[in-house]
């Protein structure tokens, strides 16, 4: 799998609008470093749904004591822990 | 430092600024209480009166609290919001503040707004963070933005008559408090007003501890959760005669959560599967979180 940053956050942006849509949020317009919770798009589960989607899409597991704003709480964050997971 | 407090409150101002039309997130101060109160009542649990839900907020519990919570408002219509009960305990001799988390409700069709009413809360500099009656599902939310879960089993063991002991057991409330120490008298005090919290003092001179206990059941059978104890140590050496007690009043099992005990007594069972309560802080453990000073005990749950 190719694991180039900007196409991981490619993939990403589409995901949020996809899980915002299901909400009927327009989540177009979200920016790689708006914190996703605090945007109003994505819900609790919509969050976690994320989460699990990230995990089965690039083949990695996330800790418990990972699963945290700090390290997915935005696009660009989701995409800078994934390739240091990787590297 | 906490990296998220400082990030999300910056960063919830850029999302505010970015989504004007969104329902807005605000602080329930004190005249907002009766309307959310209100809402809870109406959306969360009809058997309890806003006028219950109100008092369990209204605490004097030693701390200068900033709100009672923060809600979600649309058009001027409480949409949402998540209650707090602030107060100061003092742990190993240095006084620490809290803000318990409770009542988080939202409406369906605003849902996509609950992270966001989240953060808000938690965003709040200088307090650690509890919620002693999280869902599954709140419990893993509150997960994201670090809060910690607690070992969720519960020690179960019978009471068993005991007369060998010779422990001097209060329960008159006027007369708990002459016993104890001054910090575990002032616990007391905090909370003898309320009717659903049941109080002893046990002990001998110099070494008395405080419990502090609701009447459970478990299948059926009466017993005695113990929500809160002054001294681990004194409460597992004192526990026939607490139980003895306990039998005594219809109580046939003693119950309290393991993560409060130091070490698992013998002859105990343990149940589990309870949803996990969380916490966030960056210098308290489990052991430190009490059910003392929260809707544990300040709502009749």
């Amino acid at each position: 799998m190719n694991l180039n940053r900007n196409e991981i956050k490619a993939a990403l942006h589409a995901k949020v609008v996809e899980l915002a849509k299901a909400l009927d949020m327009d989540a177009s317009g979200v920016a790689d470093d708006d914190i996703l919770p605090a945007t109003g798009l994505l819900d609790s589960s919509a969050i976690l749904e994320l989460v699990v989607w990230f995990e089965a899409t690039y083949h990695f597991s996330i800790k418990q004591e990972e699963l945290n704003i700090d390290n997915l709480g935005s696009i660009n964050a989701m995409a800078d822990f994934l390739l240091a997971r990787k590297a | 430092m906490n990296v998220l407090q400082d990030e999300s409150l910056t960063l919830l101002r850029v999302a505010d600024s970015k989504t004007a039309a969104l329902p807005t997130i605000e602080p329930i101060g004190d005249s907002d209480l009766p309307a959310f109160c209100q809402f809870l009542n109406e959306h969360l649990s009809s058997e309890r009166s806003a006028e219950q839900w109100a008092q369990a907020f209204q605490q004097n519990w030693g701390v200068t609290k900033p709100n009672n919570g923060f809600l979600i408002r649309d058009q001027g219509r409480i949409v949402g919001g998540i209650g707090s009960i602030f107060a100061q305990r003092i742990i190993r001799g240095k006084p620490e503040q809290f803000c318990n988390i409770t009542s988080w409700c939202v409406l369906d069709a605003y849902r996509a707004q609950s992270m966001r009413l989240a953060m808000a809360v938690a965003s709040q500099p200088g307090f650690h963070f509890t919620d002693l009656t999280p869902t599954a599902i709140v419990s893993k939310t509150l997960q994201f933005f670090k809060f910690k879960p607690m070992n969720e089993r519960h020690a179960v063991w019978p009471n068993i008559p005991w007369p060998f002991s010779r422990l001097r057991i209060i329960t008159e409330l006027d007369d708990i408090e002459e016993v104890l120490a001054a910090e575990d008298a002032k616990v007391f005090r905090d909370h003898r007003h309320l009717p659903w919290v049941r109080h002893a003092s046990v002990g001998r001179p110099g070494a008395y501890c405080h419990i502090v206990w609701k009447p459970n059941r478990l299948k059926g059978v009466p017993g005695a959760m113990v929500l809160a104890f002054s001294d681990a140590g004194l409460f597992l050496r004192y526990r026939y005669a607490i139980g003895s007690y306990l039998l005594g009043q219809g109580y046939l099992y003693t119950r309290v959560e393991s993560r409060l005990l130091p070490r698992l007594p013998k002859l105990v069972w343990e149940l589990a599967g309870f949803h996990n309560k969380v916490f966030r802080s960056d210098t308290l453990t489990e052991s430190d979180i009490s059910n003392l000073y929260s809707e544990i005990v300040g709502l009749d749950l």
